[in-house]
């Protein structure tokens, strides 16, 4: 285990800079996986992705392989941990299935395991008989995640058996998924598909996450495929050419006072998002067939309440990042110090035009999947930090921009979007789980 | 009833492909665009078997005014991702030719693709062209690839395959 003590990781974490080591450093990622991740809620899965009993997928959480499975009674959806009972032998590598009758055939010994994770069958078991050995222990079955909880439709686990309930632990931020549910007419969503893309960052998990909220970076890092659209509409003037990719591409380009604007919230546990009134999806076109849909859903008033919520990236710590206005959550997977996969998924919005799913499906590809055009040069900014971290060319990676100048309002933080309280407020939990305190730093 | 597959056509054809393969391996995408119909696509599905770009999510799903983004973003100065040059290289093999209607053809081949940019990259997989002719001219209609690896981990694509 870890020769880090407390006194040394509070170390690397000052209230205006980080410590390279918190990219760089293998054994800090060994304790992130076991104090962060071991600890708080992580997101699972969709329960649109196992609708009958049975249904699973094959997920991990932190570094732990689990399966999320449709229990034969139906209702519950459990997460088991992936491993046989025996030898600890992954059960399934299939990302996505059905078990028949709710089995889980362990492939090696044909050790059987019932959706809820218990032990049914063991081979010839003659052999275990009188020998001292206990089939009702559920060490010997596939053990579930220590606590699991469904928010809306969205599945969460915690390797922890201590810590906040699920919807303690989301707080404000469980208002975002509220919005995505809330945005289809008949109240319901599913995930598209099968599988969500997967996309390989050579570098540590934290980046993807601090980028999302860091407002000072679209403007040049996305320079270029700003004025790659431009160049098209420019082409193109008095046509719609290029228009549907220019709504999702252009605010990308926006100025510093249109981020600043959009503002930034911080709440406890790293939480946090961008927008609120504004964001930039507020200035997508309202398609028509859309509006008359959830208008005769919920009346013109709550209709109006849903659709002008607009938050950009709501991070739920530190496991996935939620966008209400176009139906996509992203899920980060830690992979090695210098490794992460962002899944991203999309949602149908049940009950709305197809034109609605067109949409984010088009972001989704110019935005989510490994060949968009803007995320090779996130991805080039993410592994100059890395590659200089673990060189040593810097020690400290400077968040001063608008320190101390965020607002307490009772649990939350707000600043201006350019602030960096955004990576401030994720550092501020980072440091809590690390030593220890759970992140209640804000409560 | 499908029309034969002539040896002329079949020349026509091999001649398009082979320039569409050259123009990609050049970097050369003004003329490879050239080379679709106005209202052709190129299109990278998720999923193996996946019967639509309109149902769920696609690697790269690209009409021509996207083809014209993806262009005028290779190499942008401002890019910092460019700061490495995209090199590639793709093998086609395993031509095949059927006709579709008295215009249209499908042609099916296997990929082997490099695509160099800070790491080398390889790519395998399988492309189906629908093609057509326009006069004396064969277009593209539409372009699909299933990539072998296309629901697995995957680096930035900088490049059509």
């Amino acid at each position: 285990m870890s020769g880090l003590a407390t006194e040394d990781l509070k170390r690397l974490v000052e209230s205006a800079r980080v410590y390279r080591d918190v990219y760089a450093s293998p054994e800090v990622f060994e304790l992130e996986m076991a104090r962060i991740w071991g600890h708080a809620w992580l997101y699972v899965g969709h329960q649109s992705q196992v609708p009958e009993p049975g249904d699973f997928i094959t997920t991990t959480l932190g570094l732990k392989p689990v399966i999320m499975v449709r229990h034969t009674d139906g209702e519950t959806i459990h997460v088991l941990h992936n491993r046989c009972g025996h030898r600890g032998a992954i059960v399934c590598y299939q990302r996505h299935g059905h078990a028949k009758s709710g089995l889980f055939r362990c492939p090696y010994h044909g050790w059987i395991f019932r959706s809820d994770g218990s032990l049914r069958t063991l081979p010839s078991p003659g052999g275990y008989k009188d020998v001292g050995f206990d089939a009702d222990d559920p060490a010997f079955g596939m053990p579930p995640a220590a606590r699991v909880a469904m928010y809306r439709g969205f599945v969460f686990a915690s390797l922890s058996a201590e810590g906040p309930d699920l919807p303690n632990f989301l707080g404000e931020a469980a208002d975002t998924i509220d919005n995505m549910v809330d945005r289809s007419p008949v109240g319901e969503i599913e995930v598209t598909g099968k599988v969500g893309h997967r996309f390989l960052h050579r570098n540590n998990w934290k980046f993807f996450i601090e980028n999302l909220h860091d407002a000072m970076h679209p403007m040049v890092a996305h320079a270029a495929t700003g004025d790659a659209v431009k160049q098209v509409l420019d082409a193109y003037p008095d046509s719609d050419v290029g228009r549907p990719e220019a709504e999702v591409i252009a605010p990308f380009g926006g100025s510093y006072d249109f981020f600043d604007e959009m503002g930034f919230v911080g709440l406890p546990r790293g939480h946090g998002y961008m927008g609120g009134s504004k964001s930039i999806f507020s200035h997508y076109q309202m398609y028509p067939d859309y509006l008359a849909a959830m208008e005769e859903a919920y009346g013109t008033a709550r209709t109006q309440e849903i659709l002008s919520y607009n938050k950009h990236n709501t991070l739920v710590y530190p496991s996935c990042t939620v966008r209400d206005g176009i139906q996509s959550i992203r899920v980060v997977k830690p992979v090695s110090v210098n490794e992460t996969v962002i899944e991203s998924w999309t949602f149908r919005l049940k009950g709305a035009p197809q034109s609605m799913l067109d949409r984010t499906l088009r972001y989704s590809r110019l935005i989510n999947s490994p060949a968009s055009c803007v995320g090779p040069d996130d991805m080039s900014c993410y592994d100059r930090i890395q590659e200089a971290a673990a060189a040593g060319t810097i020690d400290w990676i400077d968040l001063h921009r608008h320190l101390g100048r965020e607002v307490r309002d009772g649990e939350r933080l707000t600043a201006i979007g350019t602030s960096d309280l955004a990576l401030r407020n994720q550092y501020l939990a980072w440091l809590d789980y690390m030593t220890d305190g759970a992140a209640g730093h804000a409560a | 009833m499908r029309p034969d597959v002539t040896p002329e056509i079949e020349v026509a054809i091999n001649a398009l492909i082979r320039r569409e393969t050259a123009c990609l391996n050049d970097g050369d995408l003004d003329a490879w665009m050239a080379l679709f119909t106005d209202d052709g696509y190129y299109w990278m599905p998720l999923e193996a078997d996946q019967q639509s770009p309109d149902e769920h999510d696609s690697l790269i799903y690209d009409n021509r005014p996207l083809m014209e983004i993806r262009r005028n973003n290779l190499g942008h100065p401002l890019s910092p991702s460019m700061d490495f040059p995209v090199r590639s290289v793709r093998i086609l093999a395993d031509l095949a030719i059927d006709a579709a209607t008295a215009n249209e053809y499908v042609v099916r081949t296997s990929v082997i693709a490099m695509i160099n940019h800070k790491r080398q990259d390889v790519y395998g997989g399988r492309v189906t062209y629908r093609v057509c002719r326009l006069g004396d001219d064969w277009r593209i209609q539409c372009k699909r690839v299933d990539l072998l690896n296309a629901d697995s981990p995957l680096d930035t694509i900088m490049m059509y395959i």
